[in-house]
């Protein structure tokens, strides 16, 4: 017998998002309701996103450690927890982040 | 799309050539491209190698106005193509290692590290903080080759591979074509964004313009999804370009604000950030991790992918970045009439 595909998979990914897929719906406090625009989705795990509930991949940059990097090709300059100017980061897929 | 001008020798037979029915190459022709791995000094980088690949892969995706569409499988142009791949391969590799101590377990995280954010700088941080608004538009016609037109060439490696690297692949190029919705694949987003900034949307309207360290982008791509042989390094270059994504588009679109782009233009970054944080999730751990998985013999040809993607890229930026920071354009000029 084949295993019965759950309707909603939520899938950890370590040291990343939470990535949801299936029949899910997504919403707000107020369940208003949030369209995504895909199918599959990542939501914010580490607080840091700029654009949540979504992942923008800011996880990555957690922490002073990324002093340490690789060499970068293009060379580079002693990344000292820069942040990124206050600009706002605008998408048609995102609700205003809180 | 229009056969694109020659570049120098080779190009210029060739394209010369194509103007006729598929048939043999003249002499001339195959005693040069026999000559190349010698005349070569840098495959990435020469123009003439580089448009006469471009030309070769375009019959498998626009194809040319008036030209025979027949090419495409004339043995006599595959030979041509493959002695261009063969010195292009050369050059690419040429700077290129396997990691030591790196293990296919590892492969997921350490493509993570690797491709993820790093310090911006030299292209990155210029267009973050110091591009103009034409600088801007020089660049989405570099990325233009690419971004018109992508997914195409990692949807090659679809028939070439099963399981859960498949899957997960699917997974990816279904987001990447809008969910088959029209007018929202991430091609669409980019034909947007040059509207936007006043330039023409036709894939391949500035190939004359666009020099051969842009071009290596999309070729290298294509050189990697067309070869069965190489369905692990066209899912390394896949990973490679996912991961780190949202992060490099957050700058583009944080830099083009800075300059005035509508937030219709800014769609195609916006829609990558949100979008390239899942991809890059899906193509480290299911897609390279399934492949390392269910094709262990070719585990490292991922890692290759990765590594020549980079390179290639590398490349792009310091080409692009040495023309701004002499005052003058990024882009060839036309030659003259």
């Amino acid at each position: 017998m084949r295993d019965e595909q759950p309707p909603v998979e939520i899938t950890v990914y370590e040291n990343g998002p939470v990535v949801v897929r299936g029949a899910y719906k997504l919403q707000n406090r107020d369940r208003k309701e949030i369209d995504p625009g895909r199918e599959t989705i990542a939501l914010c795990r580490c607080g840091l996103s700029a654009l949540k509930p979504f992942c923008d991949g800011n996880h990555a940059l957690r922490g002073a450690a990324r002093s340490e990097l690789r060499a970068d090709p293009e060379g580079g300059f002693p990344f000292q927890g820069v942040r990124a100017p206050k600009l706002s980061i605008t998408s048609p897929f995102a609700t205003p982040s809180h | 799309m229009r056969l694109p001008a020659p570049r120098g020798p080779v190009s210029t037979a060739l394209f010369a050539r194509l103007l006729r029915e598929p048939g043999p190459m003249p002499s001339q022709l195959t005693e040069l491209v026999d000559a190349l791995p010698e005349t070569t000094v840098d495959a990435r980088s020469d123009e003439d190698v580089q448009i006469s690949l471009w030309t070769c892969y375009g019959f498998s995706y626009e194809g040319f106005d008036g030209i025979d569409a027949r090419w495409e499988w004339e043995p006599s142009l595959l030979a041509v193509r493959g002695a261009l791949e063969a010195v292009f391969e050369r050059d690419v590799l040429a700077e290129v290692r396997m990691p030591e101590d790196l293990t296919p377990e590892g492969v997921p995280s350490w493509l993570m590290d690797l491709c993820g954010p790093s310090t911006p700088a030299g292209l990155l941080k210029f267009m973050h903080q110091n591009a103009t608004l034409e600088q801007f538009k020089e660049m989405a016609i570099h990325r233009s080759i690419e971004g018109l037109r992508e997914a195409d060439a990692h949807a090659w490696a679809i028939p070439r591979v099963a399981g859960r690297a498949k899957s997960a692949l699917i997974e990816i190029q279904a987001d990447e074509y809008g969910g088959g919705m029209p007018g929202r694949s991430h091609a669409e987003l980019y034909a947007i964004l040059m509207s936007e900034l006043d330039l023409d949307p036709e894939y391949g309207a500035y190939i004359d313009q666009i020099p051969a360290a842009s071009l290596s982008i999309h070729t290298l791509r294509s050189m990697f999804g067309l070869q069965r042989r190489w369905r692990g390094r066209i899912l390394g270059n896949l990973a490679a370009t996912e991961i780190g994504s949202s992060f490099i588009n957050r700058h583009f679109t944080e830099g083009m604000a800075r300059v005035g782009g509508s937030k219709k233009a800014r769609w195609f970054y916006d829609e990558h950030i949100i979008a390239d944080a899942v991809h890059e999730q899906l193509a480290a751990h299911d897609m390279c991790g399934g492949f390392v998985a269910d094709y262990p013999a070719e585990w490292d040809h991922l890692v290759i992918g990765a590594l020549a993607t980079l390179n290639i890229r590398g490349l792009f930026a310091r080409s692009i970045v040495e023309a701004w920071t002499a005052e003058g354009t990024s882009l060839r000029e036309l030659a003259a009439v």
